[in-house]
């Protein structure tokens, strides 16, 4: 068991914004976390990776490949975090530092956290860029954040993001900001990486339509507690909690309907 | 869906920001007595101010002379009531020129076509370059020290600075989306510019003028230290302060009454400027309804919208 | 077409932008955001211009509103030409035509209260009548109640504030309604809401639309015909049914491919609900 939550409460002020929730993610897994801006499911993230906003207080049970994450230190989350988990955020257009090169911040947790020399770290930083299907990752690492596409900007996140091997990565909407014809090629190489490495995935969203696409269980999370989960199949075709059916009714409302034979 | 809204009257926000929190509050008495102090200095002071007694100077504090006497025997507190004269001028001139310079360039260099815009953008830079010293000095050779020089050292030289400070943030409302849904929706280039660039600038304008003010007052007492400033027969807090800091083996209290008005004016405009700038934020502008529903601010907590017509519910949707 | 109206209406155009130089001597390199481009929307119709981003549909936008010039080529709208120039020669254009954009948090002027921005083009295009009444009434129906015209944007949510930019489009009774990307910003159950009111609007106001997009869900629920843009070009237009259900040219069906869609979601679901 790769990731293991248990009555997870994360207060901010007087509320809790994440109110019990638990889930677990097996070794390979790849599990879909569904709900709505303010569910809940990007602090539930933030708070697995020890990321939560000051003043925020966390209670109950994170376990990482058995280890409590849970009341560690900001120093012993911060180890844990950079060699084991990968994040890759919404927003490609903020992910990156503008004036630093691609193949620089691909490999800076390398050269942190296995004290790779600036050579090597560039290295493996080419050899990540091809594994995330940039063109041309020779010339590619020594650009700019600014001369690349919003996909390609999204596809060197991942690649900062699995540059340690982590056991688990955590995608908080990683192709809403993204052109939707975008979107497909990402999801695809978020599949081709897991299934290769071997790590677990927690893949968030708010739109069920993605789903199908990513993974075979899921979550979903309203006003910051576990509403329903099940396969993918069943929340998409027969949603039990009203605000799941909303959710699904909203994906079969704006998806489109492509011609039988079609895929 | 919404109930009626409780409508609370109270003061608009920028008054509040300004008024009723410690800092504005502090600010704006300060101010308010700088003002009057001036005021009151045009028509009467303790003593006359010219009135030199030179067997009496250097006095300390006493019941005649509540501050005591400078070195040719002038009573100081009615000196400094009367500085509070060349203060405000100051202060006002140098803001009132940084403004417009500041504005002129600002604007010319951010929303002029490229031809004209890009050189000037140059120029401010190239002029930022000349510290306000300097400029004063150059000023000051032909005509020799005074307030006018100082005022105009220093209007030039921070207008410059306003100008350079505000062109990007005129460059990104000019390109925003909220400036092209007007233009699309028929409004004219001059218009728009007024309507819209003038009031999202404004802010960070009056912040960089509030500062224009404050450093403006500690830059007429260097300068007027010196030599460039205003003359021996003007009262000036700064003058003052050089004169008492060159003797102040004499009295070392005199160094203390411009020091304290300087200090004191100068952080009340600071501190003004901070008030200020709370004060014009957009993003705390609230209209004067205060809805009850927590539903106005979490979407998640209120999926639908208020009319009844659009009301759906999860059967409606999937069809 | 039947004998409808044409409302916008774009023959030849092309829209260059100069690069900046890479040497001293030598040509000026360009950038080609739009080459060689007809567009038609007749009255009531709902049109579509969809393509990845970078394909030049913003750009073409804004060159069919006038608010950029074509570099070769002729705009225009009822039969009259439209010259781009100063607001006065367009003024009329505004009156026909309303925009919707995409990110609804900076299509808001923040420093103007809800109603001041819906009362926008009511005062740029000296509409007669009581403009409160009016902002009032359009309030009403994009689905916002009447005292939110004293509210300012930051304290509405993404979908209100499209809701508002919608209403500012449509308050001085335009025939053409533009949206460049209205739902992209938005969560996907708002997305649903705003569509509704969308084709609400039409039916009510007797809209034309043109919907510049590469959301086509929201095209294939909204347009009745569709252009197909990549890389400046149009490469393919027609009848929404026939280009999204047998797509011609191969852009077009990479394009549609990449898409998530219905028939995927279900099987893809119900192959997974099989026993392995």
């Amino acid at each position: 068991m790769t990731l293991a939550i248990t009555d997870l409460v994360v207060t901010i002020g007087s509320r809790n914004v994440v109110d019990g929730v638990s889930l677990s993610v097996a070794d390979g897994e790849r599990l879909g976390l569904i709900g709505e801006s303010g569910s809940g499911k990007s602090l539930t993230a933030l708070a697995i990776l020890g990321l939560l906003p000051p003043g925020a207080r966390l209670s109950g049970s994170i376990l990482l490949n058995g280890v409590e994450l849970v009341g560690l230190s900001d120093r012993a989350l911060a180890a844990i975090r950079g060699k084991n988990i990968g994040i890759v955020f919404q927003e490609p257009k903020t992910a990156l530092n503008p004036i630093r090169k691609i193949g620089n911040q691909i490999g800076e947790s390398l050269r942190i956290h296995y004290g790779l020399s600036r050579k090597d770290a560039l290295e493996r930083a080419v050899r990540l860029a091809e594994r995330v299907q940039l063109p041309d990752p020779e010339k590619i690492v020594q650009h700019y954040p600014h001369q690349l596409s919003g996909g390609q900007r999204q596809r060197v996140a991942i690649a900062i993001a699995i540059a340690t091997g982590p056991r688990l990565l955590i995608a908080d909407e990683p192709t809403t900001a993204l052109d939707v014809t975008i979107q497909a090629g990402i999801i695809e190489l978020f599949n081709d990486l897991v299934e290769t490495s071997g790590a677990s995935l927690i893949f968030i969203t708010h739109d069920v339509a993605l789903l199908p696409m990513i993974s075979s269980r899921a979550v979903v999370l309203a006003h910051g507690k576990v509403i329903e989960s099940g396969s993918v199949a069943e929340i998409i075709d027969s949603p039990r909690h009203p605000i799941t059916q909303s959710l699904a009714a909203a994906a079969r409302a704006t998806c489109w309907t492509a011609p039988e034979g079609a895929r | 869906m919404t109930s009626n809204p409780r409508v609370r009257p109270r003061l608009p926000y920028w008054a509040h920001e300004l008024f009723l929190r410690p800092t504005g509050a502090f600010g704006a008495t300060v101010l308010f007595l700088l003002l009057a102090s001036a005021l009151v200095s045009l028509f009467w002071t303790p003593h006359p101010l010219l009135q030199a007694n030179p067997d009496q100077a250097w006095l300390g504090p006493s019941s005649q002379h509540w501050l005591g006497t400078d070195q040719i025997g002038r009573d100081t507190f009615s000196w400094l009531l009367a500085g509070s004269r060349t203060a405000v001028l100051v202060v006002t001139f140098s803001t009132l020129l940084a403004a417009v310079i500041g504005t002129t360039f600002g604007a010319l260099s951010a929303l002029a076509p490229r031809r004209v815009g890009a050189p000037v953008a140059v120029l401010v830079d190239i002029f930022i370059a000349f510290p306000v010293l300097l400029l004063a000095m150059l000023l000051a050779a032909p005509f020799g020290g005074s307030i006018g020089v100082v005022v105009i050292a220093v209007g030039i030289g921070y207008g410059m600075n306003i100008g350079r400070v505000t062109r990007p943030e005129i460059l990104r409302i000019s390109q925003s989306d909220f400036m092209l849904a007007s233009r699309a929706s028929g409004v004219g280039t001059v218009r728009s510019i007024l309507r819209h660039i003038v009031p999202n600038v404004g802010p960070i304008f009056i912040v960089q003028l509030s500062m224009v003010a404050a450093t403006s007052l500690l830059a007429e007492a260097g300068l007027s230290y010196l030599g460039y400033g205003a003359p021996s027969t003007t009262p000036s807090w700064g003058r003052t302060l050089a004169t008492s800091q060159q003797l102040i083996g004499v009295q070392p209290l005199s160094v203390l009454w411009p020091g304290l008005t300087i200090t004191l004016t100068v952080l009340a405009l600071t501190l003004l400027g901070d008030a200020l700038r709370e004060a014009v934020d957009p993003r705390l502008k609230r209209s004067a309804l205060r809805v009850r529903s927590d539903a106005e601010t979490h979407p998640a907590l209120a999926p639908l919208p208020d009319a009844p017509v659009l009301a759906m519910t999860a059967s409606e949707i999937s069809r | 077409m039947n004998t409808r109206t044409s409302l916008l209406s774009g023959r030849g155009l092309y829209r260059d932008y100069p690069l900046p130089k890479e040497s001293l001597f030598g040509p000026r390199p360009v950038r080609h955001a739009v080459i060689d481009a007809d567009f038609d929307v007749f009255e009531q119709e709902t049109v579509a211009v969809i393509g990845e981003s970078g394909s030049g549909k913003s750009t073409l936008m804004r060159i069919l509103l006038a608010l950029d010039s074509p570099t070769r080529g002729t705009v225009s709208f009822g039969n009259r030409p439209i010259e781009p120039g100063r607001p006065a020669a367009t003024r009329w254009l505004r009156r026909e035509t309303g925009l919707v954009l995409q990110d609804p948090y900076a299509s808001l002027d923040p420093r103007f209260s809800v109603g001041q921005i819906i009362a926008e083009p009511l005062q740029a295009l000296s509409i007669p009548g009581n403009h409160r009444r009016q902002v009032a009434e359009v309030l009403g129906r994009v689905g916002l109640s009447a005292w939110r015209a004293e509210q300012y944007p930051h304290e509405l949510s993404g979908g209100q504030r499209q809701r508002v930019a919608l209403a500012r489009a449509i308050v001085h009774g335009p025939r053409l309604l533009i949206g460049d990307e209205p739902l992209s910003a938005l969560d996907v159950t708002i997305r649903a809401q705003i569509l509704d009111l969308l084709r609400e609007l039409r039916e009510q106001l007797n809209l034309a639309i043109v919907l510049v997009s590469h959301d086509i869900g929201l095209v294939q629920h909204l347009a009745e015909r569709v252009y197909v843009m990549s890389e400046g070009r149009v490469v393919e237009s027609g009848t929404a049914d026939r280009v999204l259900g047998n797509p011609q040219h191969p852009y077009t069906r990479t394009l549609l491919d990449a898409v998530p869609s219905i028939p995927h979601l279900l099987s893809q679901s119900r192959r997974e609900t099989l026993p392995a």
